[in-house]
């Protein structure tokens, strides 16, 4: 998992089926210094995180893996991050 | 998944067969940087079965996970279409709306 | 897999429920001979108890993930501390 800050969302009306009732949010992956990396990106969220939170996704084929059917979702807000220590 | 514009399609006769019937779009990935929707570095080819046309903005799902989209079972993609965005909010700023 | 130095852990309530008492630890990618720092820094689970500053070998596998934790097949991790490295060497 990485770390990111929800700092959005996006809205759309045709979705692949099954995706319709799922929150697309909107992230920007961040180090341990809460500095942004890579891109932004878009994922499902289990958590309900409002924007602005500091989160953990994961990504790829295990971020599938909570969607029973299974649903075509290659990243996932998997917990809201509550703390963290960091030593560099 | 990816924000991605549509800027083309791939037109094949001969494919693998998992692939017949099936559409395929030319997707440019954008990003949000600094407040703004802005073109990002990679161009690809992705399926799509919700009608997304030139100029659209989409969502793409990658790798592996393309597969559990409805009917792409059989179908050895690795990116596919899953939403057609009408609206992104970031940084409390409205970056994109359709129309 | 790669080997890693732990820098840290992440404390989560709101997750995802197979994540329950799971611990998280940051752990920092190095190239597995010199240690050089190699990528970003990412979360991983532990049950071995790793120490911060610790040496790991990370593993990929979504499946022994969800093994280790005795979690569903619906739990969403795929990076796991799989051993605590006491030394790599060249051949």
């Amino acid at each position: 998992m990485y770390m990111a800050r929800i700092i959005g969302r996006v809205e759309a009306r045709i979705r692949s089926p099954g995706l319709e009732a799922h929150r697309l949010v909107l992230l920007q992956p961040l180090d341990f210094n809460e500095q942004p990396i890579r891109w932004s990106l878009i994922a499902t969220d289990l958590t309900g995180a409002a924007t602005g939170s500091l989160v953990a996704f994961e990504e790829g084929r295990e971020a599938a893996n909570p969607y029973d059917p299974s649903l075509p979702v290659d990243a996932c807000v998997v917990a809201v991050v509550d703390d963290f220590r960091y030593h560099p | 998944m990816i924000i991605a514009k549509v800027i083309g399609k791939v037109v094949a006769t001969m494919k693998e067969p998992g692939f017949q019937s099936k559409k395929l779009v030319v997707v440019h990935a954008h990003i949000i940087k600094e407040g703004r929707l802005v073109p990002g570095q990679t161009v690809i080819v992705a399926n799509d079965d919700l009608g997304a046309g030139e100029g659209d903005l989409v969502a793409v799902t990658q790798g592996s996970s393309a597969r559990l989209a409805p009917g792409m079972k059989n179908c050895p993609t690795d990116a596919v279409v899953i939403a057609l965005i009408d609206r992104i909010d970031a940084e409390g700023k409205v970056v994109f709306h359709k129309g | 897999m790669f080997t890693a130095q732990v820098k840290g852990s992440v404390t989560s309530t709101s997750k995802h429920a197979s994540l329950k008492g799971a611990r998280l630890l940051i752990v920092q990618p190095g190239e597995p001979l010199s240690g050089q720092p190699n990528g970003f820094a990412q979360i991983a689970v532990d049950v071995l108890g790793a120490a911060i500053g610790a040496q790991v070998l990370v593993s990929g596998d979504g499946r022994g993930v969800q093994d280790m934790l005795k979690a569903g097949r619906d739990c969403p991790v795929r990076l796991a501390i799989v051993a605590l490295v006491d030394r790599s060497l060249s051949q």
